[in-house]
């Protein structure tokens, strides 16, 4: 054979390469297109998602196209002319260096965009679904909102849902309607709509003579004149509290008048002794006790806005409680965040044999914070007794008390004290055994890998697959399984190699005579990557079986000396069965 | 070119002996791989009992296989063109109805393991299973617990499922024969929760070794095709061999589409997908229109053999091709040895 030919053969299987690489991605690129899933998807996304998808498919599909591609190149080369000066052997060879090194190069391409464009596309794909779930929960709320006439929250969900789907006509039908509205009500009734922030702290009369009445059993009198006085001008004139409190603040006023002071010097007195109180509940470490400093300073903060030192230490409470629990505003409108869902994990297991088992419906990621819902905790003793059993419906992830990270289940009410939330305790051997505080042992990046998206081995990249082995082995997840997908993914990258040259061998010894296809083939050739695609499947299926043997019954280490034994002789095999093709003449038929 | 056509059944049975040991190899790992579980004890004589069911799964389509493989040959040297023909269609006739009579046994023995056990659950382990995810603390197998039962018993049982957690103090699960059509399921130690089917029935290792679905689909075909031959052995030898010979001669006769066109890769892809019609036939004649059509037949046995029959005539009619269309000697005329597989 000239060296012409050989040169040929390189560039017309590169040239078949690029051609199929094309055919491939504008294939995809129309199936995805009509195949929009507007389901999951708003409807401007379309365009951009059926190109991420496109990619998807393309890069999926890469090793049976470039087979296909090899084997058609090669099947329609023209007959080599032989050479006086050439042997069969160095033919073969010279065809062997020139054709190897351009499927190197694709191979490599292909291992390139597999292990590196694909999950990344992949998660531009879940970033386009999950901004479409917050859309339509953002354009639900303004449904809800409007309904319940808050028109100014309704049109402020409404413009960040068109921010994202400008021409959706209902939604452009309801912001006008929301703004018709506007205008025909009393724009500053709208306004004056009370805003979580701006809402005064829920007091309740009968509740604060509960303290005074308890203050009183005590005989600290200056708080319980406090608790009194407050609950006095909380109670509408003339009702029963109003009355009671009226007594107790005279009572009061009566026995400390007598060697004190007026009744403003009492009532300074009892705010100096009220702030003592919650100052010192605010320096403990005790949630409950700090909670209710909250309360107090906020109070104080709304009565007496001159006085600057409760706001401080209303400043001071609001940083302290927000590191061991979470305000229940925080979370009002989670409902529209997407996340991570499933989570299930074994949160803690000790050499006694206590294990606890955590499961989380959803782990949403927000600027405020990282936030649980749905929680679920069961924890028992090695004898298989019950330890603990709780659910909270919400929590917040933050540093825990003893390093690392912690679940807190306490949901702090900002404006009524009333409105704690506190995890429900199903069952426990203790009351101290289930805690509202609930540390874990899991790292940010673990959280992924035990959700129900992250046990799709397929989605990670090879070095997060590589992190995840170690990662999950303790959260109660076979790590064997792990190490097989990590395992594969080498082997597809071989594969890929293995199999075009494979392509090539059988292309070359199945070539045409002619250099051209039969005009009944020609037909048939779209045939050819799913016939590939097949091959592929039970070619990675086969390494899947014969290397997860080896690794279930041995080890992770003899696994990947097997895996790469294997994957040597392999491509030393489709070497060989190249370097054994005639280079001989066949007529044509 | 005599000696070429006498070489041919040569080369089919070291083929056939190749592919037959791959096959059963693989079926053999599937299948130990599949009910393995690393703190169960190995059942004494698994291979021995499990050997002769993969053999027979790996028979007719290493058959097929080799017959496929051998055309390259007989294109390459034709030899005698008759000999090429008759000789490769009676050994694997031959290989065919020995195969099963070494491998099974008389006829009407049954192929499929019946006996066996497994074990589904490893201590400490998240397994997943259909129904969702499910955390089994401790696994007492009956040898080493020392009691005895038809299950294996499970201790503090956590399972995540719909988004909620149910625990369950003690739990059991059957143990399961492989051969069973219903699955195992975890018999749960508390009234108020309900059995759990486990499926897929060794969830342990179970994502590792997923079929992908096309081979799953393949796999079924080739046991249909399977199955229907030791249906018709157990019913009645000669039909068997009839049909064992309608197969052969139906897939030996595609030799003549290797001439098909010019284009030799095109022609050998049109033979693989006319042996895919044997399984295509087979289902289709296993679907609820092919039994209508059976049940237009009145004589069972010869209803039985109905696919036999398509075999046989679509083989003749490709033989008839052959002789007709076909000029005689070697399919594609060779020059210095030509380049056919």
């Amino acid at each position: 054979m000239k060296r012409d030919d050989f040169s040929s053969l390189r560039h017309r299987i590169t040239i078949t390469i690029l051609i199929a690489y094309a055919l491939s991605f504008l294939f995809f690129g129309f199936y995805s297109f009509f195949t929009f899933p507007e389901k999951y998807f708003l409807a401007p996304f379309r365009l951009r998602w059926s190109f991420l998808q496109a990619l998807v498919y393309f890069i999926t599909t890469l090793n049976p196209v470039q087979c296909t591609a090899v084997l058609l190149a090669c099947s329609f080369t023209a007959p080599p002319v032989p050479s006086f000066r050439t042997s069969p052997g160095e033919a073969i060879t010279k065809l062997l260096s020139s054709t190897v090194v351009v499927l190197i190069v694709f191979g490599a391409l292909a291992i390139g965009l597999n292990e590196g464009l694909k999950p990344y596309v992949q998660a531009n794909i879940t970033q386009l679904r999950e901004r479409t779930t917050v859309a339509r929960n953002y354009f639900d709320l303004a449904g809800v909102k409007r309904s319940e006439g808050e028109l100014r929250l309704a049109e402020a969900y409404l413009v960040f849902y068109l921010t994202m789907d400008g021409k959706n006509d209902s939604a452009l039908e309801m912001l006008n309607d929301i703004r018709k509205r506007m205008d025909d009500a009393d724009i500053t009734s709208v306004t004056a709509e009370p805003r979580p922030r701006a809402r005064l702290a829920e007091l309740d009369a009968q509740d604060l003579l509960e303290k005074a009445e308890k203050a009183l059993q005590a005989e600290d009198y200056y708080t319980a004149y406090y608790f009194a006085n407050l609950a006095k001008e909380i109670s509408p004139v003339g009702s029963t509290n109003y009355r009671f409190a009226t007594n107790v603040t005279a009572a009061i006023q009566d026995r400390l008048s007598s060697f004190q002071a007026g009744a403003r010097e009492i009532e300074i007195k009892s705010i100096f002794e009220v702030k003592t109180s919650a100052y010192n509940d605010l320096a403990s470490n005790d949630v409950q006790l700090i909670s209710r400093a909250y309360y107090t300073f906020k109070t104080l903060t709304e009565r007496y806005p001159e006085d600057t030192e409760a706001r401080a230490f209303y400043s001071e409470s609001v940083a302290k409680l927000s590191t061991m629990a979470y305000f229940i505003n925080e979370v009002e409108d989670l409902i529209a965040m997407p996340g991570l869902t499933e989570l299930f994990f074994v949160n803690a297991s000790s050499e006694d044999g206590s294990v606890e088992i955590v499961s989380l419906g959803t782990l949403i990621n927000t600027d405020e914070g990282v936030y649980a819902q749905d929680i679920e905790v069961v924890s028992f003793g090695s004898d298989g007794s019950l330890l603990c059993r709780l659910s909270a419906e919400t929590g917040k992830i933050m540093p825990g008390p003893s390093g690392g990270l912690a679940l807190y289940m306490r949901g702090v009410d900002p404006f009524s004290e009333r409105g704690t939330v506190l995890p429900i305790v199903v069952d426990s051997i203790d009351d101290d055994v289930c805690g509202e505080i609930l540390p874990l042992s899991l790292s940010g990046l673990d959280f992924e890998f035990v959700s129900h998206s992250g046990r799709d081995l397929k989605s990670y990249h090879l070095n997060k697959l590589y992190n995840m082995m170690e990662a999950v082995a303790n959260r109660g997840y076979p790590e064997d399984v792990i190490q097989a997908a990590f395992l594969a993914r080498i082997s597809s990258a071989f594969g890929i190699i293995i199999l075009s040259l494979l392509a090539l061998a059988v292309g070359w010894r199945l070539r045409s005579p002619t250099g051209r296809p039969s005009i009944g083939g020609i037909i048939f050739i779209p045939s050819f990557p799913f016939i590939a695609y097949f091959i592929i499947q039970v070619y990675e299926y086969l390494h899947r079986l014969a290397i997860g043997a080896v690794l279930i019954r041995w080890d992770y280490v003899v696994a990947l000396i097997v895996l790469v034994v294997m994957e040597f002789l392999l491509l030393a095999a489709s070497i060989l069965i190249l370097t054994t093709q005639s280079v001989k003449i066949r007529e044509p038929g | 070119m005599l000696k070429d056509s006498f070489l041919h059944p040569v080369v089919l049975l070291l083929t056939f002996a190749v592919i037959f040991c791959a096959v059963s190899g693989t079926i053999l790992l599937a299948q130990s791989t599949a009910v393995y579980n690393p703190i169960a004890p190995e059942t004494p004589g698994w291979f021995q009992r499990h050997l002769a069911p993969a053999a027979s799964s790996a028979l007719i389509v290493s058959v097929l296989a080799s017959l496929f493989l051998l055309f390259g040959r007989i294109q390459h040297k034709p030899g005698n063109r008759l000999l090429s023909f008759i000789l490769p269609l009676l050994l694997s006739v031959i290989i065919v109805i020995a195969g099963f009579s070494i491998i099974i046994g008389p006829p009407g023995t049954p192929k499929r393991v019946s006996s066996g056990t497994y074990y589904p659950f490893v201590p400490k382990t998240i397994h997943s299973i259909e129904s969702g995810l499910i955390y089994v603390d401790n696994v007492i197998l009956p040898t080493a617990g020392g009691f005895s039962g038809d299950g294996i018993r499970l201790e503090r049982v956590v399972r995540y499922s719909e988004g909620r957690l149910e625990y369950d103090r003690t739990a059991a699960a059957g143990l399961k024969s492989r051969g069973d059509r219903n699955p195992a399921a975890i018999i749960p130690g508390s009234t108020s929760l309900s059995q759990v089917p486990i499926v897929p029935e060794n969830p342990i290792y179970s994502p590792m070794f997923e079929v992908p679905p096309l081979l799953r689909a393949m796999i079924s075909e080739i046991n249909l095709l399977d199955d229907y031959l030791l249906s018709l052995r157990a019913m009645a030898p000669e039909s068997f061999v009839l049909a064992v010979f309608s197969i052969s001669l139906f897939a030996m006769s595609c030799v003549v589409f290797l001439g098909l066109t010019a284009w030799p890769l095109f022609n050998a892809l049109i033979t693989l997908v006319l042996f895919r019609t044997i399984f295509i036939i087979l289902r289709f004649f296993d679907s609820d229109i092919g039994r209508e059509v059976s049940g237009l037949v009145s004589n069972q046995r010869i209803a039985s053999l109905l696919p036999a029959f398509v075999y046989l005539g679509i083989g003749l009619l490709f033989v008839a091709i052959n002789l007709l269309f076909v000029r005689g000697g070697s399919h594609v005329r060779s020059s210095g040895g030509g380049s056919a597989s």
